[in-house]
Order: C-alpha cells, then sequence, then structure tokens
C-alpha cells in the first residue's frame, strides 16, 4: 500500500495515467461479485404437475403435465398419456374410478355419470405416487353453501361514454359448514353473466383475495366477522343489469392455498421478485407435484330493484 | 559522652535531663503527625466502623471514638490515593456530623457541635466545554462519598438538593479531567463547571481509571463515547456514527450495512432514530452504506435497546438518540477530510463571544466526477451504450443562541441527497434493448428549539420541527424491433413513490425534585402526510399504443393518494434512586391519532438497576405502539420501501420488550457482562407474494396488504477493555426472529430474513505511539434467509419456478476482516490525521442479495444468483483541524 501510495503521488504530472489508476482501483468496488448459487434436487428428472380440481355436478378434470427444470427443460405434455393411471377412490373402497385420456382437450377425465361426488363423502386421488399413505391426499366434498340473506344498498348508475356504470354496496350473511371455518370462491355476476368488479371489500378486509386467473375472490371463512361478506360492487354495461347472480361455492383449504398461490404467481409469472410466490401443492411425492381440491357452487339471484 | 568522677552527681542529672529533652524534641520533630500520614484507601458503601478500623490498620493512627454514639453503620464510599489521613477522616465523617481532633498521639473523634444546621439547600447549574463551551449531556455531579449525585440533562443542566453542611463535589465527564469543588451547602447557589479536555492528540483517550466517568442508567443503553466513533475503522476513510453502532451487541445489518439496522430481530422501520429530538425517516446514503449524519458534527449517541423511557415512543424495537454539537462559543475552529470517495468540511465559531455560535458541516461524494466515464467505458467493453451515476451529499447547520442566562435558541437544518442514474441500451442491428433508471431520494429537516430554565429544579424544552423524507424511483425496460412496416415495442415500466412530511412539536419538563426523584413529563404532536405510490404498467395498458414512456408520462397516469395522520403522545416518567445502589425509571406513554378511533394506546415502562462499585444487574419491560407501516419489498431497507399511516384496514404495530442483563467491571477499564431479551410485534405488514404491487387511488390497494405477527429473542455477551493503551470489545449474540403471516408461506412460521443466529464481533485499537493507533476490526454473522427455489418449473401459461417455502434457505456466513492505521500530526495551527487501512482485508465476497435471472434466449433455463458487494477496499482519508 505504502509502495502504491509513493508512485500514485510520484505520477503528479501523468495526469491520464493517474486518472486511470483511479479509476481502475476506484472501479474496484462498484463491481459487484455475482456467484450462482447450487440449488438442491434430489435428481433433475421432470416430475408431473397434477391439477385436480372437482367441481360438484360436473365432470371431474385432471390435467397432467411434466414439469420442467431451472437448466432448461421445459415444461410439457406427456408424451405418451396412455401409459399414466389415475384414479379416484370413494370412501373406503379399494378401487377407484379410472381417469380416462381425452385427447382432444388434452386432460383426464371421469365423466360424472361414472362419478358424482356426494356432499360429506371422502374422495382419494390416486396415481401420483408409490406409496400410498404419503401420495394419496384426500378431501371431504363440502356442502353447498346456505345464504340467509343478500342485501342490496347503496345502489347508483350513471352513464358515462356510452356505458352504464351500476354501482353497489352487497352484503351476504351465510351460513357455513361450521361457524367459523369454510373457504368459499365468491363470483358475483349479472343476468347475462358479466362480472362484477369487486372495487373494495368493506369489513375483514384480510379475508379476501382478488384473483387474476379466475374470476371472482376467494375467501377466508374464518376471517369473516358475523358470517357476513360486504363488497363494494361495479360494472360498466351497455344496459343497466336488473340481477345479481352470486355464484358462491364453498372450497377446499386446496382448492383457497393452490387458487392463492396461482394468482400471486400470475401477477409475477417471472417469480423473479423478492416475495416470490410460495407454492401450494396437496400433492407432493417423489413423482409428482399438484393439487387436488374441490368446490361446491351455488348461485343465488338477487333483484336490484325490487 | 564521657562521664567522669570530677564532674559530679548535680553534673550528671543535668545531662541526662538534657540528652532525654534532646531525644525527645528530635523524635518529635522527625516525627509525622497521625493526620497527616498518607494513605491509599477505597471502600464502596461500607458500615462507617469498619472503614475506621480499616483505616486505622492502615495508617497505624490511634483512633478513639465511642463505638456506641458514633453512627458506626452509616455506609460510607471514599476512594483516596496518597491522601492524609485527615483529609480522609473529614471527608466520612462530616456527613455523620463528626470531625477529629488530634490529641497527643490520638485522634479523637467527636460529634460536631457548632453545625446545627438541618433541611436542605440545592446546587444547580451548567457543566460544559471549558474551551468550547459545548454543554455536556450526561455529565456526573456526584458528592466524594457518592452517596447523593446526579447527571446533566440533555442541555448540560444538572441540580442537585444537599444538606446543610461541608461537602466536596466531583464534576466529571469521560474525556475530561475532573473537577473538584468543596463547597458549604447553606444557601442555593449555583456552581456552573467549566470541564477542560484530556490533553490527546489521538481520538482514542488514555483512561487511567473510568470508575468516576461511566454510570449506569436503567434503562437497556449504550451510550456511545465520540472518540471511538470517530476512532473507528472507517470504511472508505468515513467515520460513521450508524456503522459503529453496528457493531455492537444485538445489532446486524443486511451485508455491508444495506438496509439500516436491525436490533434484536426487529426491522429497520422500527427504531426511532432521532437527531436533537426530531425523528429522521431514512437515515442513509448508498442504501446503507454511509449514514447521513456526519460524525464530526455529532456530540453524544446513546442507543436504547430495552427499558425505553416513556419520554420516547413512536417505533417499535429501539431508540438512537443522537445530539449534535452546538459549535464552539469562544474561538474559530475548522476541519475537512478528503477521503476515497468524499470530501467533507465543517466550521464553527461565536458569532457573538459567548453568547452565540454556529457550525456547519457538508459532505460531498466526488465518486460522480468519474463514475459516468467509467461506466461509459465499462459498457463499451461489452459493446452497449450508456452509462451511470451516483452522487451523495449533505449538509447539516445549527445556530446556538444563548438569550439570557437561563434561555437558549437553537436553529438547525439537515438536508441529504443521493441520486442514482442509469440508462443501458444494448444494440444488434434492428434490436434495441434498454433499461433506464432513475432513483433519487433525501431527507429535509428544519427544526427550532428553545431551552428554558424555569428555576433551580425545573428545565423545560419546547421544540418545533419539520422532517420529510423523499424518495422517487423511475425504471424502463424497454424491447424495440425497428423496421417496415411497423415497429414492435414493449416495455416494462415502473414509477415507484414514497414520501413522508411531518410537522412536529414537542414540549418537555424535567423537575429534579430531590437527588431520588427526576420527574419528566411532556408532550408531542406530530401531523403527518405520506405520498405512497407503486405503479407498475407495459405496453399493453396504453390505448392508443406507445412507442416512448417516460417518467412524465408515467406520473400523468399514476393516481398516487396523499394520506394524512396526527397522532399526539403524552408522557410522564419518575427516575427514582431508593438507595442502596438501586433505581427504578416508571413512567407510561400514552398514544392516540386524532383523526381516528380506536387507536389510542397506554405504553407502560418500566426498568429497574441494582448496582455497586463493580457489579450491576438490570431489568425492563416496554410496551410500544408505532402508528405507521414500512412496506419492504425485500426486507433489505432499499429507500424504494414505502411509508404507510395506520389505518382501519392497517392497524398500529405493537411490541412489548423485556429485557433483563448482569454486567461487572473493574478500575481498569475492564467490563463483563451478559443480557437477554424477549420481543412480540402485532399487527406488522409486509408485501405480498409475488407482489408488483400497485398503490393508487383506482385500487383497494391496502387490503392487498399482508398483516401479521412476530417474536424474537436473544442472548449478548460482551467483554471490554476502554480503558489503557490497549482497547478491545468483543459481543456474541444468539438471536432467534420468526414473523407469521396468514397470506403468507401458507400461513406457516418462517425466519425474519435479516435475523442473524450468530453474531460475534472484535474489535482492537493499539495506541503505537502518541501520534499513532493500529485498529483491527472482525466480523463474523450467520448469513442472513432468503427463499430458495426447488429444481422445478411449472408451465402456469409461461414456466415458473416453484419455492416450496419462505426463507428456506441461508446464505453462507458473513466475515470481514479491516485492519487501519491513523497518523496524527499537530501543527501550530492546529492537526493533521491520516488514516490508511484496508476494508475487507482478505476479500471474502459476502453475499447480501439473490435474484432469480431468467435466460433471454431460453425461458425455461434459470439462474439463481448471490450478489456481493464490497469487496477489498483500499481505505485512505487525510483531515485537517484548525
Amino acid at each position: 500500500m505504502l509502495i502504491f501510495i509513493v508512485i500514485f503521488v510520484s505520477l503528479n504530472h501523468y495526469r491520464a495515467i493517474r486518472h486511470l489508476l483511479v479509476i481502475s482501483i476506484l472501479g474496484f468496488f462498484l463491481q459487484s461479485c455475482v456467484d450462482v448459487l447450487p440449488v438442491p434436487s434430489p435428481s433433475d428428472d421432470k416430475k408431473l404437475l397434477v391439477i385436480c380440481e372437482m367441481s360438484v355436478s360436473h365432470d371431474i378434470k385432471a390435467e397432467v403435465s411434466y414439469t420442467g427444470t431451472l437448466s432448461g427443460v421445459k415444461p410439457g405434455k406427456l408424451e405418451v398419456p396412455d401409459t399414466f393411471n389415475f384414479s379416484i377412490v370413494e370412501g373406503e373402497k379399494d378401487f377407484g374410478v379410472a381417469f380416462r385420456y381425452n385427447a382432444r382437450d388434452s386432460f383426464f377425465q371421469i365423466p360424472k355419470s361414472n362419478l358424482s361426488l356426494r356432499v360429506g363423502e371422502t374422495y382419494k386421488f390416486r396415481g401420483a405416487g408409490s406409496n400410498p399413505n404419503t401420495s394419496e391426499p384426500t378431501l371431504v366434498i363440502p356442502d353447498r353453501p346456505n345464504v340467509d340473506s343478500i342485501t342490496i344498498s347503496e345502489l347508483t348508475s350513471t352513464v358515462t361514454g356510452g356505458k352504464t356504470i351500476t354501482e353497489m354496496v352487497c352484503s351476504v350473511k351465510y351460513r357455513g359448514l361450521t361457524p367459523d371455518v369454510g373457504y368459499f370462491h365468491l363470483i358475483p355476476l349479472t343476468e347475462k353473466k358479466e362480472t362484477w368488479e369487486v372495487i373494495a371489500f368493506e369489513k375483514d378486509h384480510q379475508a379476501y383475495k382478488r384473483m387474476n386467473h379466475k374470476k371472482g375472490l376467494l375467501i377466508d371463512g374464518a376471517r369473516v366477522k358475523d358470517q357476513t361478506i360486504k363488497l363494494r360492487l361495479r360494472i360498466a354495461t351497455d344496459v343497466a343489469p336488473e340481477y345479481l347472480y352470486l355464484d358462491l361455492g364453498n372450497a377446499t383449504e386446496a382448492y383457497y392455498k393452490y387458487n392463492y398461490f396461482l394468482s400471486n404467481t400470475y401477477t409475477d409469472p417471472n417469480q423473479t421478485s423478492e416475495n416470490q410466490a410460495i407454492a401450494a401443492f396437496n400433492i407432493n411425492t417423489p413423482k409428482a407435484y399438484g393439487t387436488f381440491s374441490a368446490v361446491n357452487f351455488v348461485s343465488f339471484p338477487k333483484k336490484l330493484k325490487d | 559522652m564521657i562521664l567522669t568522677k570530677q564532674t559530679g552527681l548535680s553534673d550528671l542529672k543535668g545531662i541526662i535531663v538534657i540528652v532525654i529533652l534532646l531525644t525527645a524534641a528530635i523524635s518529635c520533630f522527625g516525627q509525622t503527625r497521625p493526620d497527616e500520614v498518607l494513605i491509599d484507601y477505597t471502600c464502596y458503601q461500607k458500615p462507617l466502623k469498619q472503614v475506621l478500623k480499616e483505616i486505622a490498620a492502615i495508617s497505624g493512627a490511634n483512633l478513639v471514638y465511642s463505638e456506641s454514639r458514633i453512627p458506626g453503620n452509616k455506609l460510607v464510599t471514599v476512594k483516596a490515593k496518597k491522601e492524609k489521613l485527615g483529609d480522609v477522616l473529614n471527608v466520612i465523617l462530616d456527613d455523620a456530623g463528626y470531625s477529629y481532633q488530634l490529641v497527643g498521639n490520638q485522634l479523637v473523634l467527636a460529634r460536631e457541635t457548632s453545625k446545627n444546621l438541618s433541611g436542605e439547600s440545592r446546587i444547580y447549574g451548567y457543566v460544559k466545554d471549558k474551551k468550547s463551551g459545548e454543554l455536556l449531556i450526561g455529565a456526573n455531579v456526584f458528592l466524594h462519598d457518592r452517596s447523593k449525585g446526579t447527571i446533566t440533562n440533555e442541555s448540560g443542566f444538572y441540580s442537585l438538593p444537599l444538606p446543610k453542611e461541608n461537602h466536596r463535589l466531583h464534576f466529571s465527564y469521560l474525556g475530561y479531567k475532573t473537577v473538584l469543588v468543596d463547597i458549604l451547602a447553606l444557601k442555593d447557589s449555583v456552581i456552573n463547571i467549566g470541564l477542560e479536555p484530556d490533553g490527546v492528540l489521538n481520538e482514542i483517550l488514555i483512561l487511567d481509571d473510568v470508575l468516576e466517568e461511566e454510570h449506569e442508567e436503567t434503562a437497556d443503553v449504550q451510550n456511545l463515547h465520540i472518540d471511538k466513533i470517530m476512532a473507528s475503522n472507517h470504511l472508505a476513510g468515513e467515520p460513521d456514527v450508524l456503522r459503529y453502532i453496528a457493531s455492537q451487541p444485538g445489532v446486524t445489518t443486511a451485508a455491508d450495512g444495506i438496509g439500516g439496522l436491525n436490533i434484536r430481530g426487529g426491522s429497520a422501520d422500527q427504531n426511532l432514530v432521532m437527531l436533537d429530538g426530531v425523528p429522521i425517516y431514512n437515515t442513509t446514503h448508498a442504501m446503507g452504506i454511509f449514514s447521513i449524519f456526519n460524525s464530526a458534527a455529532i456530540k453524544s449517541a446513546s442507543v436504547y435497546k430495552g427499558g425505553i423511557p416513556a419520554r420516547y415512543a413512536g417505533r417499535l424495537s429501539s431508540v438512537i438518540d443522537l445530539h449534535t454539537r452546538d459549535g464552539n462559543l469562544n474561538k474559530w475552529h475548522g476541519d475537512a477530510t478528503l477521503s476515497t470517495v468524499a470530501v467533507k468540511v465543517s466550521a464553527e465559531g461565536p458569532l457573538i463571544s459567548d453568547k452565540a455560535s454556529f457550525i456547519m458541516s457538508y459532505r460531498r461524494t466526488f465518486m460522480d466526477v468519474w463514475i459516468r466515464e467509467y461506466t461509459k467505458y465499462r459498457n463499451k467493453e461489452k459493446k452497449q451504450e450508456g452509462s451511470s451515476n451516483y452522487f451523495f451529499n449533505d449538509i447539516n447547520a445549527k445556530l446556538n443562541i444563548h438569550i439570557s442566562k437561563s434561555s437558549r435558541l437553537m436553529l438547525q437544518m439537515l438536508h441529504s441527497n443521493d441520486l442514482f442514474e442509469n440508462s443501458t441500451a444494448a444494440l444488434a442491428g434492428e434490436i434495441r434493448d434498454e433499461v433506464d433508471r432513475d432513483l433519487r431520494w433525501g431527507n429535509k429537516m428544519y427544526s427550532a428549539r428553545l431551552n428554558n430554565q424555569l428555576s433551580k429544579a425545573a428545565f423545560a424544552r419546547t421544540t418545533a420541527y419539520l422532517t420529510q423524507y423523499d424518495f422517487s424511483s423511475y425504471t424502463n425496460n424497454l424491447f424495440e424491433i425497428s423496421g417496415s412496416p411497423s415497429n414492435t415495442v414493449a416495455f416494462d415500466a415502473s414509477l415507484f413513490q414514497s414520501a413522508v412530511r411531518e410537522l412536529g412539536f414537542r414540549q418537555d419538563f424535567d423537575f429534579m425534585l430531590s437527588s431520588s426523584h427526576t420527574i419528566k413529563i411532556g408532550g408531542l404532536y406530530q401531523k403527518r402526510q405520506f405520498k405512497p405510490g407503486v405503479l407498475n404498467v407495459n405496453e399493453e395498458d396504453f390505448n392508443p399504443a406507445i412507442s416512448i414512456v417516460t417518467k412524465e408520462i408515467l406520473k400523468g397516469k399514476s393516481n398516487f393518494p396523499t394520506i394524512n395522520a396526527a397522532e399526539v403522545n403524552l408522557y410522564a416518567e419518575d427516575l427514582m434512586k431508593l438507595g442502596g445502589g438501586v433505581s427504578i425509571n416508571a413512567g407510561i406513554n400514552y398514544s392516540f391519532q386524532t383523526d381516528k378511533s380506536g387507536f389510542g394506546s397506554v405504553q407502560p415502562r418500566i426498568s429497574l438497576l441494582a448496582e455497586s462499585e463493580a457489579l450491576h444487574f438490570k431489568v425492563g419491560a416496554t410496551r410500544l405502539q408505532q402508528n405507521m407501516h414500512l412496506l419492504s419489498n425485500n426486507g433489505l431497507g432499499f429507500p424504494s420501501d414505502v411509508w404507510l399511516p395506520a389505518s382501519n384496514i392497517l392497524p398500529p404495530q405493537k411490541s412489548w420488550l423485556f429485557n433483563a442483563g448482569f454486567g461487572m467491571r473493574n478500575n481498569a477499564g475492564y467490563k463483563v457482562g451478559t443480557e437477554v431479551y424477549f420481543k412480540s410485534f402485532d399487527q406488522i405488514t409486509s408485501y405480498r407474494e409475488g407482489a408488483n404491487q400497485d398503490i393508487n387511488l383506482n385500487t383497494d390497494w391496502q387490503s392487498e396488504i399482508p398483516v401479521g405477527e412476530g417474536y424474537a429473542y436473544g442472548l449478548e455477551a460482551y467483554a471490554e477493555k476502554s480503558a489503557g493503551k490497549t482497547l478491545f470489545n468483543f459481543n456474541y449474540t444468539y438471536s432467534v426472529s420468526d414473523r407469521k403471516f396468514a397470506d403468507l408461506n401458507l400461513g406457516r412460521k418462517f425466519p425474519f430474513a435479516l435475523n442473524r443466529t450468530h453474531s460475534l464481533k472484535a474489535s482492537f485499537t493499539y495506541r503505537l505511539s502518541e501520534f499513532s493507533e493500529f485498529i483491527v476490526n472482525w466480523a463474523y454473522l450467520s448469513g442472513n434467509y432468503y427463499s430458495q427455489p426447488i429444481n422445478v418449473t411449472v408451465d402456469l401459461g409461461r414456466p415458473v419456478v416453484i419455492f416450496p417455502e419462505k426463507n428456506n434457505a441461508k446464505f453462507p456466513p458473513f466475515h470481514r476482516l479491516d485492519v487501519g492505521f491513523s497518523f496524527y500530526n499537530a501543527f501550530k495551527w492546529g492537526r493533521a490525521k491520516f488514516f490508511i487501512g484496508v476494508y475487507n482485508a482478505y476479500n471474502r465476497n459476502n453475499p447480501f442479495y439473490t435474484e432469480l435471472v431468467r435466460d433471454k434466449e431460453n425461458d425455461s433455463r434459470f439462474e439463481f444468483r448471490q450478489f456481493s458487494l464490497l469487496p477489498l477496499l483500499p481505505t485512505i482519508s487525510y483531515s485537517v483541524s484548525f
């Protein structure tokens, strides 16, 4: 260091060289050092991604694909889907109802005629792993939500730019399966199946989650006080709607968490932000990741003006 | 002497008498009086009867007194080095109402009948630096026997009631020569003391004895000595008070000071940083590498980590209380420093001698002079266009006016600015890939304070201030393909804004009722305006489409909210000295928001100290509330963090702090100790996951912000030598800090990202000579936490990387060695100091940040990268003071 100082001082007349020295020395600390961190993984093999969201009174669909890896293997479709065996087991039965692959739409399917989901019954997803104890997620089909009342207030209608803007406050008093626990998926629609925009939640805001990939809201019933959902809704239509059709679904915890995760991911699909979305998979085996969940919807119509 | 028969018997008798008398005379003249024997004796709170026995044994004197009458159980404290026995007896007997008389060879102790005085009188006044007139905060004022004492308040004022009799008073302060004053306190008296600084050239004080200079407080507080801050190993030649605080136990940062201080598991926004009583919102330049405070202007610095007194409120975790110097009232002085990254000048002096002074300091980096050229050159090497630039400066000025003997007015201002610009473009044929960034942030603070001595025992401080922090950031990633038939333009642009403006009015009263009760009461009104804003857009958000986006265009599209809030704090605290070395500080702080109900909060505070000469034990419990939040995107405390007021949707943060500690020290300056703490946090906030979160009036953004809780606990241990030519400090901290949010990490608990499980810091300073010092610092900290992905991508529209858990991995440990030498030189006109050293001497790549980077050519390929910031850095600075 001392030698450097001596040399530096003696280079009085060599301004250019001194300039260069200053740049190269002080530039030292401008360079941040970058290292590539290893990402641990049991193997570099791709896995299956299984997304099975069941809806009561509908066919059961399971989307199964291959995951990719960080090193550049792209996620992709199953090459030979017929070789995979997936099934849904009802209750304590030994055998389940097998999925069939729908080649046209690229998903696995069980028609509702083959398996009609029953409220209160337990169902298992089989085929995502080798060890049944650890790789068969189970769920209980939730009951339909019971809505005691829907109250409309502060209904306004204005015309702007050729569109009718309708805004209102909507209070939904419901009864869940148990007083404090339950997850919901709420979709406010008009009679023409147009979706109302949820402008604000007026109570228990941490209970609500707007989704980016699906219509409507996710609601954590445990955080809703007095079992009353209060929303401010707005819609711009050609003609003012006459009805609010409230599609309210009682959902399993896995449904809520996976869609919550999906919605967070959707806003930043790169997942490069510092607050990464934490994956919500209840299928996590050496063979597969994914989600197995269920929702039970009911639609409640409400006339806006009596 | 020859006796013969011829002399006769009578002659013999005479001769014998003469001999005897001569012998007696010789022995009398040659013998020291018993009360003039010099003795060395020290005791602390010992019974008088035992003290008398020990003193008699040491001195060999014959002390005569009635054991049944003398107050033998009265506790005595005395420290004598080569003092006359008589003087020592005067001091220890004085309080007992006794004195001694020399009777022959004996010292007879008897009650003083001449003193029939009852009641108390009060001595009061100011303690200041004799040369500069600077008032000294926390100077010690105590009786020789240490039975009573006090310290000066923030205005250098003290007030001490004493019995009406003789006293010997000690006035002392670290770095100054102790002054002893003998008084007969028959009536209330003003005693203003000027302490003379120890004449040292170096910044490190060589103390032979620290017993008098240091005192313990009930709070878990560290009072930091300015000499050590100035002498600490400097990054780029800049001594920095916040970097020094980061070397204390229980205090961590992200790598290299980035992001502010995390104290006992709390986050950076939870520290109340005050400059002369005014809160400062963002205290750093260069993302935390330097603080905005010019260390040369700092007079005192205290860090409260627990047992926080009731007069402090508004933040959740700690208090950093900084006071600046007032300026030399007697002489003009100046300083200039040139270091590797900045130039700094300061000047101070009397405007009217002994009545008005000013102090001003200015610092500016000169990196902007060459950084633009350097980055342009580097970009050309990478076949890119464009350059970067970085600049910071700060100015601190204070005017100090003694309106009268009892009133003082201070006017103060602080400005700090940072600017970072970056524009880089890569051209490949018709394809243009451009990144533009413009980040600027800064603080402005103006204050007026009136200190008023209301009476002999009462003091008032009135403060009015404006403090504001502004941050704005514009970034644009543009991708353009030019050529016929039309251009293709894609861009991702964002505009961040975070501004807080606070108008405050504060009134404080100190009542020094007695030596065992000091009461402080006061109130603070704070009116705040917040301007948060986050806007993210891309080309699809503009109809009709645009091909050029600028900061002004985004500002036009933004609809950022302005949120007002007002808060009132009222407090009362009583510092009680119960005797026997036991003190308690008990208080209450009550805060409420004037525009919102339901945010009222009663915050009890209590702390206890039990101490002897060599030992202390303290324990404290503190309740705190913080009526604002700082949304931190990554926990790194970047200036892009957004300040928000508490609201019905985002309620105030609350915490409980508990602390207990034990310590030992001796006269030679050795100290060891340990402390444990526990904290709980409620209603804290965070960005939501996957967040590119918009904050504007068009969205219900507040409802998207997760609210959760947390806790932290830990153990700190330290060993220190703070006197002599060799100084060292070792401290170790074990810390756990976790958070839990229903909306984050699937509701599971996760570690606070910036917590360091183990932290070991060591500093060593050796005075080579009067003109040089050698300094070594070494720190080892466990790695921060980060979220690590698994080796899986899934198709959710486009490949997405999977993170199974939040903060599930740790960086490698951080460790760094800094070495430096300081050389001093004295001249007729002043002093010069040359510092040379190495920061990060073994060039450790300490990690501070991770980023997941997608390969542009294969969007399924990712790299998970770790960034390190400061490699081996030579540090040089040259300062002159005159």
